[in-house]
């Protein structure tokens, strides 16, 4: 039942956000780990993410090269026909070096739609980062503020943090649920998915359901257990074809995973404040240095897992995970656990893959026994 | 930075640019063993406080644009790609990885006896985030400290939090220099280097202003291997020298109508690294009466002016207007600026593949010159040092045609 709605929402995520238009929502897009969702919430809009798309890019090739990426390229091909006309606005962020280009190119060529920029900086130490940290979370709620046409009100913002701790709280649960295999991979990966794409209210009530129902469909014993990392995981195909291999993912910690909900806002003190702490000290992604605190969580989700091996799922062009990837795979090899790396264009199942994977999880099964 | 001789040089002066890099990789060496400490830096980091600090401030990037240069970029790519890093990252860094990794900076078959151990890392985004993702790879081998100066992408004027968010953290930087490699900050030796920086890039300029003259004095070969003390040695005196006498002479060729080409008849704008392997790109170019005089990555990357009169706002906004760190609005409101200034015919982007940053809005920019200018441009697919990026034959029928399309434009 629950997966059946799932499925629904994922099967098209723009018409999913679509129908939220036409509920008479104001829905924005954004696309990084960065964007503080809670102030758009406080603000009584919708933040909903930009997945991109693996479809063939038509017009944003007159303006981006290749390398900029399948996901910037495809969310500005999207933006330049009008699939993203149904956004109220978008928040863009200096992410990567792509996806800050984005804001100029949204700015210059979708004159009509709202883009706020959230320009944070990329280095997560040092009082000076720290405060001006604070100040660009600051410039980007007076960003809202003028378009909202009103100002952020508190209490709001108080009810916001709670529904999106909420919402953390019950992923949270989901991933140990994964980790103890109480709960399919796949029927994971769906649930945190769909949450990028709904008001967080109505996500946490469908995860209360999943979470409630878990424990029926446990994954096969003999599935060997791997742990899943990388910028972005949104290939459905991709969790089947690693169980039709002899694996299943147990742990991970994905941009578009727990790396996303992992960490809390403190429902004490200033709500603003609070905010930007949260955002400041949470699991810092790729694009982020100093990267030991990546490597922390990395270690101890795949611990929670038990995971045996690791997969990288790395999106073509995305230099940051690749520059990070052989340091991951030594450190791993050091404690004895191997790893693989697969190139994605958010596609994922391909023959070369399947050889690759399937390859991968003969030699880590013949290592565990 | 080529060592590639194929004629003579149109300012004599620019000989002794090959000089001055020997010099500088054998300092540096020196420094080393005199027991003084050495930093790995990166392009558009804060060059007069190392200088002032007595800290040597090694550039692998030119490093790797020399072995670009020897024709042996590729090598050390393949090295680096073996050991995991991908072959769609910067080249610059992929050779510098392939040394470290294989057999090492002290290989004896490298140029100049090889790369000094770093003492510590120190490296910025203000060029690109990949600088600040590379040097966490490095220190992951050395583990020796690093640093990261920030910066957000500017329109200008600079704006004052953007230069509040860079001067504190030069102010966090200074100490932890101080603690990690026994050195002292002394503020009237950190004036006297910006001085000494601004008469550099004060001559500089000037130097690539003698090159809106027609016909143009020097062309973009030689000037690409000019520029390497604007990288490196802005805040010592080395610059000053050798940017005087080319300066001088580049005017003399211009008042006596002297142009690097004979019978000039296109002029070209270049956008982006040169490909270092290749810098006959320009040469052959040159050979058809017609010369690349403007290069944004010569004139607008390293070195700018400052206002001294009130230091350390001059000194941050040098630092951050760079044209990697503009937008690209900013981009394009320069070259419709400078295009017509240094009187363009045509313009060829490098799309390079190692430097996503720079590459970056260069679309835009093509079409806002065509727009607005009626300049045409030409799209050159390449790498800054990988030569396996670069395809001889596709651009050299798209360089003719383009020349061919600017030929019956001037008819």
């Amino acid at each position: 039942m629950i997966q059946a709605e799932l499925n629904e929402i994922l099967s098209d995520p723009l018409e999913s956000t679509r129908q939220l238009s036409r509920e008479g929502r104001r829905v924005i897009g954004y696309c990084d780990n960065y964007v503080p969702e809670e102030f758009i919430h406080a603000m009584g809009m919708v933040p909903v993410r930009l997945m991109g798309s693996a479809e063939h890019i038509t017009l944003a090739d007159s303006h981006l090269p290749i390398f900029a990426g399948q996901l910037s390229r495809s969310i500005f091909d999207q933006g330049l026909r009008g699939k993203l006309g149904h956004l109220a606005g978008v928040v863009l962020s200096n992410s990567s070096d792509a996806i800050r280009t984005l804001f100029d190119l949204w700015e210059r060529h979708i004159p009509g739609q709202w883009v706020g920029l959230v320009d944070v900086p990329a280095v997560l130490q040092g009082e000076t980062n720290r405060r001006v940290f604070g100040s660009a979370m600051l410039r980007f709620i007076e960003q809202l503020e003028k378009f909202g046409g009103h100002s952020l009100d508190p209490a709001e913002l108080r009810r916001s943090i709670a529904v999106y701790n909420e919402n953390r709280r019950l992923l949270k649960k989901a991933a140990s649920l994964l980790g103890s295999r109480k709960l399919n991979a796949d029927t994971y990966l769906d649930a945190v998915l769909s949450g990028f794409l709904m008001p967080k209210e109505r996500h946490n009530g469908l995860l209360l359901q999943l979470l409630e129902n878990a424990g029926t469909g446990q994954a096969g014993p003999d599935l060997l257990p791997l742990h899943i990392s990388g910028p972005l995981l949104v290939d459905r195909s991709f969790l089947p074809l690693l169980e039709q291999c002899g694996a299943t993912m147990t742990s991970e910690d994905l941009g578009t995973g727990s790396r996303y909900f992992w960490d809390e806002v403190s429902e004490t003190g200033d709500p603003v404040a609070q905010v930007i702490d949260r955002y400041w000290n949470k699991v810092p992604e790729s694009y982020k240095t100093p990267m030991e605190p990546r490597w922390l969580h990395f270690s101890a989700r795949l611990g929670t897992g038990n995971a045996k091996g690791a997969i990288f799922v790395v999106e073509r062009y995305s230099d940051e995970d690749q520059y990070d990837y052989p340091i991951f795979r030594d450190r791993l090899q050091q404690r004895g656990i191997p790893s693989l790396q697969l190139d994605a264009e958010f596609v994922l199942e391909s023959e070369q893959a399947r050889t690759r994977v399937q390859t991968f999880v003969e030699i880590v099964k013949g290592r565990v026994s | 930075m080529s060592t590639q001789t194929k004629k003579g040089r149109a300012l004599n002066s620019s000989y002794q640019a090959g000089n001055i890099l020997k010099e500088y990789w054998e300092d540096a060496a020196r420094h080393q063993a005199e027991g003084r400490p050495i930093a790995w830096v990166s392009g558009n980091v804060p060059i007069e406080l190392f200088w002032s600090m007595g800290v040597f401030p090694v550039y692998p990037e030119n490093y790797s644009a020399i072995i670009a240069s020897i024709q042996r970029a590729q090598e050390f790519c393949e090295e680096a790609e073996q050991r995991g890093f991908s072959n769609d990252l910067c080249s610059y860094s992929r050779v510098n990885l392939g040394i470290i990794l294989g057999k090492g900076i002290k290989d004896p078959g490298l140029p100049f006896g090889g790369i000094p151990r770093p003492d510590m890392l120190i490296t910025t985004r203000i060029p690109c985030l990949i600088q600040v993702k590379w040097w966490e790879a490095v220190r992951e081998f050395f583990k020796v400290p690093l640093f990261v100066v920030d910066a957000t992408m500017i329109d200008l004027p600079v704006k004052e939090h953007q230069r509040q968010h860079y001067l504190g953290q030069i102010r966090e930087l200074i100490p932890i220099m101080e603690s990690k490699l026994g050195v002292r900050f002394q503020e009237d030796k950190f004036l006297e280097a910006l001085k000494l920086s601004d008469e550099a890039a004060g001559l500089w300029l000037d130097l690539l202003d003698t090159r809106a003259a027609v016909p143009s004095p020097v062309g973009s070969r030689e000037m690409c291997g000019n520029v390497f003390p604007l990288v490196a040695m802005l805040g010592s005196s080395r610059p000053i020298a050798f940017f005087k006498q080319l300066l001088e002479e580049a005017r003399e060729c211009v008042k006596a109508g002297k142009g690097a080409v004979e019978n000039e008849k296109i002029r070209l704008g270049w956008d982006n690294i040169p490909m270092w392997y290749n810098l006959k790109f320009f040469s052959d170019v040159e050979d058809q009466n017609i010369i690349f005089t403007y290069e944004t990555y010569l004139k607008y990357v390293w070195g700018g002016r400052m206002d001294l009169s009130d230091p350390w706002t001059a000194f941050a906004n040098k630092h951050l207007d760079v044209w990697l760190n503009y937008s690209i609005d900013q981009r394009v409101r320069t070259l419709l600026s400078d295009i017509p200034k240094f009187k363009l015919d045509g313009f060829v982007f490098h799309e390079n593949h190692s430097c996503k940053r720079f590459a970056m809005g260069q679309k835009d920019a093509a079409v806002a010159i065509q727009e607005k200018l009626g300049v045409p441009s030409l799209f050159i697919h390449s790498d800054m040092a990988d030569p396996r990026a670069f395809s001889e034959g596709q651009s050299r029928v798209k360089m003719e045609a383009f020349i061919e399309l600017l030929q019956a434009k001037k008819k």
